[in-house]
């Protein structure tokens, strides 16, 4: 078991590697075609790899070069190097990711749990409802309604800045809104795939039920299923943070990435796409991981890695 | 609304919208926007009126009956803005999604005809894809080649149909299957045939559905672009730049903001009424 | 046992008299200071917003200071100064004036400073200006300094007080390596405040420095601390101000400023400044600039499409005035009428359609401040069939941009740091090596120098009169109007606007303290 564990591990890993390679390798050739970078008057600007480049392709090999040293290269904007901006804008995203992440897993059981033990037909539909009303929302439609209620007629809690943990509230709060429709709506329809299920009734008509049901059976058939849709909002998660440290004005990783993007700052821009990569890949891979130490042979449908 | 019988019996297929209730609303919602659209003067949107900025809408004490939602920053007239902002969204929203589609269903379908080794590459391209930052990559495309409504149009394609490639890819094994079986005993039809004839109309139903669904996640795509800054701003009129524009004022004239979220949510919601809501969600679970 | 329990209560009564005393003794005062403007770097050498100069004033000290009251020139840093001919300058540096690290102040810091902020390597925001007229700086004597000026430099005494921060020497080369980013996040200044934190983009923590030298010129109010909040957009700011966690901004755009007038505990107070906001046009025949660039028909065209008095009504409120002179009026040299553009559209339209600007051809305006002004500008402009893109960016993305060569025209305005003088906008726009020069003209540049090469007034009114003037007939700007300065002030703080704009916080006194300093 373990040593298929590893193999498993070990195929993954290196498809992995080779996804964030060429998801670098884009980046770069994109950033090189819309900045211009050779352009730039010798002097006043950093060319992206540390000297005159003459070729997109040999600039992109001096970069990865550099960068699997670790050094990617100085910031036009902070005149700094990247790694430095990257580390101080890092905690606010992360906090924020994590917190809203398992604030729309918490919120998602609960709805699609309460649905299932209430057993009501039009509590289910007014759910599937509320849930599409939330999908059509945008990300920062909800982040101004949840500023407007909340900081200003209200006057509970702060409306941008990272002053302290306060200030975080309300921006987990929008992210996680932004994510759970889609979290429920999975979770309603694989509960309702793994009840009806065949060996469910097998199981239930020997005399198992209740907790012993749910926990020994029920849930490990659920998982795989919702490990990877989690690895799927994952990616979504980065979008969120953009547009919901922009709204709240948190100094994190996400409005790290606009600035750079509209100023033109290429170290910047290409270290964050990768580090973005990375990110996806490695929970990809966890989840993936995860779901094969469970059930070996679990369908991994809308995985991220073939 | 069954397509199959849109084809062969057009008038059926009318009269069976029209006796569900809800998909009467959600295209009643939008004849209703296109007919406003049309009819409003497009002049309306862009023209300025400086002494008459901020004008707030009909209900409050100090409204105008000229400008029944009021005006924005350069007194603009906020009703003709949002109408134009409908068609900005309504015409990215569309365009996207139809290229999204035809694109990554005819790449979907051959690469799960070609199987093998084909298949493993539309699996990887969908990997690279999501491993990707979809936004940064939207962003400096839109940045760079300009706010155009056409390059956003295909940069939104661009980024959501690897998507649709990677689902037809997974159907089309099973149909092909089948398909071939029978074919292969009565010798008469070619693969092109199959495909016309079997193949596509079995997959329509469930892109159908994903098309809505791509329709509305294409106009909040394109909403965030705009609010972000980066896109469709300034003159041509766009929900998100809206809401942008009147972010800084939120706190005494929130319904700057309000009213083009409503319309983004109305827009989205009706759209997505017009078809079976759990085949849209079991789709999207793919 | 009566007496004894009254005992007891009188002395817990005064010892809690004398607690809550001790207490309001030791109760630091805090302002907490608003700003729209993100700062990234605490260093005045590196940034040029005027949200940095007003950060600067209090952790920074130069040689010279300007006095407030009367906008003269009198030493800081400086014990005494004398001129011992036009283009030389004798500085005695004042002893015992500690940095906030602790380290004495030596000539050798005021050298290293001076000549750091006007080279090459240091790539200051300032240096082009610095170098047109500093030629060289020697230690002659313990605590005396030599700087040497190319030519009898009218301003030298203002560049002296507010472009040159003095710094220990030595701090921008750690262990040999070049680090332009050393003061950065941590600053090592003279001034009477020193940083106590800073989260960029965020939040600076100052507090009062209490090894200040004690003759220093600078009157001192009594805030213990100051907390400068950078918010990114005035509605959160507003509701940062509503909720009282804001005690003083400025800047302020107009359409927030109605309700700012209405908010309790809080005064809008107008005020004067240097500061006028210009379209500045990219001029055929300068090679720099990569992309088309205006003739001098569609340049007048332009001057002739934008509407000026609507501007200055709507957009930019009262306290402002239009301008035709590519100079603050009330600056020494800026001469009283110059070519007159008025408002006409269809002469504009006409001149448009002789000149040999391609009207299908893009052009892009960049702007990167009062958003809502641009927009306006830019209706004004499509209204007379120019097919016009904004560029709104930040201020850094314009500045590269401008390096590239990619700015056909650009909205910007400037303070001059207050100086009631036409060099310091003159020399900041018309230098062939300025980054904000569109023209790249060898013989305006040449006129500029020479027009500040001596302290003559008169002549040098005279040789401004004829730049300003080639200036406007040849439409290289369109000057728009003057930018009034709007301060919100908490009623209990006293804050006195100074005449040049520029906004010095230390001054400042809280009105409810007891405690005099």
């Amino acid at each position: 078991m373990i040593k298929r564990l590893a193999l498993f591990a070990a195929q993954r890993c290196v498809l992995a590697v080779l996804v964030v390679l060429l998801v670098s390798f884009m980046t770069y050739m994109v950033v090189d075609v819309t900045t211009d970078a050779n352009e730039a008057i010798a002097g006043e600007w950093v060319v992206i790899s540390h000297g005159v480049e003459t070729s997109a392709l040999s600039g992109y090999r001096e970069w990865l070069f550099h960068a699997i040293q670790g050094s990617f290269g100085e910031s036009l904007l902070w005149n700094r190097s990247v790694m430095s901006v990257i580390e101080q804008h890092l905690a606010t995203t992360l906090w924020l990711t994590s917190a809203a992440l398992v604030g729309a897993l918490l919120f998602s059981t609960m709805l699609v749990m309460t649905s299932y033990l209430l057993s009501n037909a039009l509590f289910s539909r007014v759910l599937i409802m509320v849930c599409m009303v939330f999908h059509a929302l945008p990300a920062f439609t909800l982040g101004l309604i949840l500023i407007w209620i909340f900081s200003y007629k209200l006057d509970w809690l702060p409306a941008s800045g990272t002053l302290d943990w306060h200030s975080f509230i309300l921006p987990v709060l929008a992210l996680a809104f932004a994510l759970t429709p889609r979290l429920v709506l999975v979770m309603d329809v694989t509960l309702k795939q793994v009840l009806s299920a065949g060996f469910v009734l097998q199981l239930r008509s020997c005399g198992v039920h209740g907790w012993r049901l749910w926990v020994d059976h029920i849930v490990v058939n659920l998982l795989p299923a919702l490990l990877s849709v989690v690895s799927i909002q994952a990616v979504h998660l980065l979008t969120g943070a953009v547009v919901t440290e922009s709204v709240f004005s948190m100094n994190g990783l996400g409005r790290l990435t606009l600035e750079s993007v509209v100023s033109g700052d290429v170290n910047m821009i290409v270290a964050l796409a990768v580090l973005f990569a990375v990110a996806a890949v490695s929970v990809d891979l966890v989840v993936n991981l995860l779901i094969f130490a469970i059930s070996p042979h679990a369908e991994t449908r809308g995985n991220l890695l073939p | 609304m069954n397509i199959m019988l849109f084809f062969k019996h057009p008038i059926a297929a009318i009269k069976s919208v029209s006796t569900n209730r809800r998909r009467l609303l959600g295209l009643f919602l939008l004849g209703l926007l296109v007919l406003a659209n049309a009819c409003i003067d497009p002049e309306l949107a862009r023209t300025l009126h400086l002494n008459n900025r901020y004008v707030p809408p009909i209900w409050h004490m100090d409204g105008q009956w000229l400008h029944l939602l009021g005006t924005d920053h350069l007194g603009r007239d906020v009703l003709a803005r949002l109408l134009a902002g409908a068609k900005t969204s309504l015409i990215v929203g569309v365009f996207s999604a139809m290229l999204a589609t035809t694109g990554g269903v005819f790449f979907g379908v051959l690469l799960g005809y070609l199987g093998g080794g084909a298949a493993l590459m539309g699996r990887f391209i969908l990997a690279v894809h999501l491993a990707m930052p979809a936004l940064v990559i939207m962003l400096l495309m839109v940045w760079f080649f300009g706010d155009s409504l056409l390059w956003v149009v295909c940069i939104i394609a661009f980024i959501h149909l690897p998507w649709f490639l990677s689902i037809s890819q997974k159907l089309t094994p099973e149909l092909i299957a089948q398909d071939f079986l029978s074919a292969a005993v009565c010798g008469r039809l070619s693969i092109f045939q199959i495909f016309i004839r079997e193949v596509l109309p079995n997959l329509l139903p469930v892109i159908v559905s994903l098309f809505a669904l791509e329709v509305t996640a294409a106009i909040l795509t394109e909403a965030t672009l705009s609010y972000l800054g980066v896109g469709v701003r300034g003159e041509a009129a766009s929900w998100g730049g809206m809401i942008a524009d009147a972010q800084s004022v939120i706190i005494f004239r929130p319904w700057l903001t309000i009213l083009p979220a409503l319309c983004l949510f109305l827009l989205s919601i009706s759209i997505l009424c017009c078809v079976r809501p759990q085949r849209v969600w079991k789709a999207s679970a793919l | 046992m009566c007496i004894a329990k009254r005992l007891m209560r009188r002395s817990l009564m005064l010892s809690c008299v004398l607690l809550m005393c001790a207490y309001q003794a030791q109760a630091a005062v805090t302002v907490r200071v608003g700003l729209l403007k993100e700062l990234t770097t605490l260093d005045r050498n590196y940034a040029t917003v005027n949200e940095s100069l007003v950060l600067s004033q209090l952790t920074d000290d130069g040689l010279i200071y300007i006095d407030p009251r009367t906008l003269n020139y009198e030493p800081l840093l400086a014990e005494r100064y004398f001129f011992k001919s036009p283009t030389e300058l004798i500085v005695t540096i004042r002893k015992g004036v500690r940095f906030h690290s602790g380290a004495l102040l030596t000539a050798d810091d005021v050298v290293y400073s001076l000549k750091w902020a006007a080279s090459n390597e240091g790539r200051t925001h300032r240096r082009h200006m610095l170098q047109t007229w500093f030629k060289s700086a020697h230690v002659i004597a313990p605590y005396q300094v030599s700087v040497r000026l190319k030519y009898d430099y009218p301003l030298v005494l203002r560049d002296l007080a507010i472009s040159v921060p003095i710094r220990r020497q030595g701090v921008y080369q750690q262990g040999g390596v070049i680090d332009r980013g050393a003061q950065a996040f941590m600053l090592d200044g003279l001034g009477p405040y020193r940083i106590t934190s800073f989260e960029p983009g965020n939040r600076i923590l100052l507090e009062r420095f209490t090894d200040y030298y004690r003759d220093s010129r600078k009157y001192l109010g009594n805030i213990d601390r100051f907390e400068f909040k950078m918010f990114s957009n005035s509605a959160s700011m507003l509701l940062a101000v509503e909720h009282g966690d804001v005690d003083w901004s400025y800047r302020l755009p107009l359409d927030i400023s109605e309700f700012l007038r209405a908010l309790q505990g809080m005064t809008l107070v107008n005020g004067t400044s240097m500061r006028i906001t210009f379209l500045t046009l990219g001029v055929t025949g300068n090679q720099r600039i990569q992309e088309p660039v205006l003739d001098l028909l569609a340049r007048q065209a332009i001057n002739h499409a934008i509407n000026r008095e609507v501007l200055v009504r709507y957009m930019l409120g009262t306290g402002s005035q239009t301008i035709d002179a590519a100079c603050h009026p009330q600056q020494l040299g800026c001469p009283a009428s110059v070519k007159h553009y008025d408002y006409d559209v269809e002469k504009a339209r006409a001149l448009l359609a002789k000149s040999s600007w391609n009207r299908a051809q893009e052009l892009n305006v960049w702007a990167y401040q009062n958003r809502h002004l641009a927009e306006v500008i830019v209706a004004d402009l499509k209204a007379i069939g120019l097919n016009v893109r904004l560029r709104y960016v930040s201020l850094a993305t314009l500045n590269q941009a401008r390096i590239q060569g990619l700015v056909q025209a650009y909205i910007g305005s400037w303070g001059s740091g207050g100086t009631p003088d036409a060099a310091a906008i003159a020399n900041a726009h018309w230098f062939m090596e300025s980054p904000r020069n569109l023209l790249n003209s060898e013989g305006l540049s040449a006129r500029v120098v020479a027009a500040q090469s001596h302290s003559d007034p008169e002549l040098r009114t005279r040789q401004y009169r004829d730049i300003f003037s080639d200036i406007a007939d040849q439409a290289y700007w369109v000057p728009l109007a003057t930018v009034p300065a709007r301060y919100l002030i908490a009623d209990w703080l006293s804050f006195v606007p100074s005449r040049d704009g520029i906004a010095r916080l230390y001054e400042m006194t809280d009105t409810r303290s007891h405690v005099n300093d």
